[in-house]
């Protein structure tokens, strides 16, 4: 063999190194782009969420479906006789739908009353209510009191407002 | 033996290959860093990305406003394109052409096209006369309003200035008269609180009935498919609150703590057959003469 072919050879056998080394570097430098990227969405989509679940709870204390209020006039706190049974009169085809655009995500929203009533045989013997989902199932909880009021007994006890998501 | 010229040769060529391998790698460790950048800087693909977070962070804001009285202005600090338009009764929107953003729960009157730095945003509550829901207004301009009934609401008087002409003429049975054709004419009686709004002027064949002062502000800002769209949500939020005083209504019965219980049973009757069209003066008055006789008999009220 010539000194000519072997040179030319050896500098086919260069550019093939350099074409796989520049490949393989290509293909490392895509797979971090796109993780990145990915990582971007996710921590974005997890903001949103949070954000979404805490304004949530805003909402829902100040929704006139759960607001109490006397004569017209609207209070800082919960109406026991509008939440009890809620989540039955929300099962309806197309009221359920609207609630499930509302609250998106969450797995369930429930209040907890502490200390309630326990001899009354009505809705206000409830020691929780349904709002929506199911309670207790996965995902972060947040929370928030509130004021639940019962207006046949006129009286107020206290409430935690839950809402349970994966973020 | 390899003679001097030889090894000469030899040692020139492994210099040529091991340049060749520190080139490739110089040259692939500056485009791997321009892709790292690459990656940092334009992660937002032609805005798409900016365009859906912008339109999430708004629907949490929207959500926010759903529930309190407010009057604010959202300053983008750059022009900002908004598109209200309703899709199969849905309300959506867009934000600079890109990904339509469905408004499920929120009740918004706007202008079909809002494109500005800055936003008005304002809420009202619609009452009948209990709170059905809050009604979101985006504006970003002013209406030329002629007012022909002598309205005294805030948020009007706010939108007066130079712009689009709206009448606001008073209330006839059901047909468009007065102004301009092809121009908004709004017939309301401020006693009753009943309007319906003629969107091609006096010629218009169809004029779309609403009901209270929120609504009244929301006709004077949106146009027709937006108003239909948002007057459909304040339909379906009604028909919801029905439900939820049937419910509460029930409640109320059975721990028989009231003597006035069948109070409860025709607020629920009435509330059934309540909509929007049907709306008017008695009814409301009807709710609020049964919610005085309960307080005064020592019941809960219902609202």
């Amino acid at each position: 063999m010539s000194t000519k072919t072997k040179k030319g050879q050896l500098e086919i056998g260069i550019t093939t190194m350099v074409l796989a080394v520049f490949i393989v570097l290509l293909l490392i430098s895509m797979v971090i782009y796109f993780r990145f990227t990915y990582l971007e969405f996710e921590k974005t989509r997890e903001e949103i969420l949070d954000q979404k679940y805490s304004g949530l709870l805003n909402v829902i204390s100040g929704m006139t479906e759960f607001r109490c209020s006397k004569n017209g006039a609207e209070e800082e706190c919960l109406d026991a006789s509008k939440l009890h049974n809620f989540k039955q009169t929300i099962s309806e085809d197309g009221i359920e739908n609207y609630y499930d655009n509302l609250f998106g995500n969450a797995n369930g929203i429930w209040i907890e009353v502490i200390e309630p009533f326990d001899e009354n045989k009505d809705y206000s013997d409830s020691d929780y209510f349904e709002i929506y989902g199911e309670k207790e199932t996965k995902g972060l909880i947040y929370s928030v009191p509130v004021s639940i009021y019962y207006p046949d007994y006129k009286k107020y006890k206290i409430g935690i407002l839950k809402i349970q998501g994966e973020l | 033996m390899a003679s001097a010229l030889d090894k000469k040769r030899i040692n020139k060529r492994g210099i040529a290959v091991t340049f060749n391998w520190i080139f490739s790698l110089v040259a692939g460790v500056l485009i791997f860093f321009f892709l790292v950048y690459f990656a940092v800087q334009n992660t937002d693909l032609f805005g798409n990305v900016t365009a859906r977070i912008v339109a999430e962070e708004l629907d949490i804001l929207f959500s926010g406003y759903e529930t309190i009285q407010t009057r604010s202005m959202l300053d983008f600090g750059k022009n900002v394109e908004l598109d209200f338009y309703c899709d199969d009764s849905t309300q959506k929107f867009k934000v600079n052409g890109e990904t339509g953003k469905t408004i499920w729960d929120k009740i918004i009157f706007s202008p079909d096209k809002i494109e500005s730095s800055k936003i008005n945003v304002a809420t009202a509550s619609w009452k009948v006369p209990f709170r059905v829901a809050n009604f979101i207004y985006i504006f970003d301009e002013k209406y030329n309003i002629k007012d022909d009934v002598g309205i005294n609401i805030g948020l009007i008087n706010n939108l007066k200035g130079s712009g689009k002409n709206v009448l606001i003429s008073p209330y006839f049975d059901g047909k468009c008269q007065n102004g301009e054709d092809g121009k908004k004419v709004i017939h309301y009686n401020k006693e009753t609180e009943e309007g319906y709004v003629c969107f091609d002027g006096k010629d218009d064949k169809s004029p779309v009935k609403f009901f209270g002062e929120a609504m009244l502000i929301g006709a004077v800002l949106s146009d027709k498919d937006n108003f239909e769209c948002a007057k459909n949500k304040a339909e379906e939020k009604l028909n919801i609150m029905k439900k939820v005083f049937a419910n509460k209504n029930n409640n109320l019965e059975d721990t028989g703590l009231c003597e006035e219980n069948s109070l409860y049973g025709r607020f629920t009757n009435k509330m059934n057959i309540l909509t929007i069209d049907l709306m008017n003066k008695n009814t409301i008055n009807s709710f609020e003469s049964w919610n005085k006789d309960l307080i005064a008999g020592g019941c809960a009220s219902v609202y």
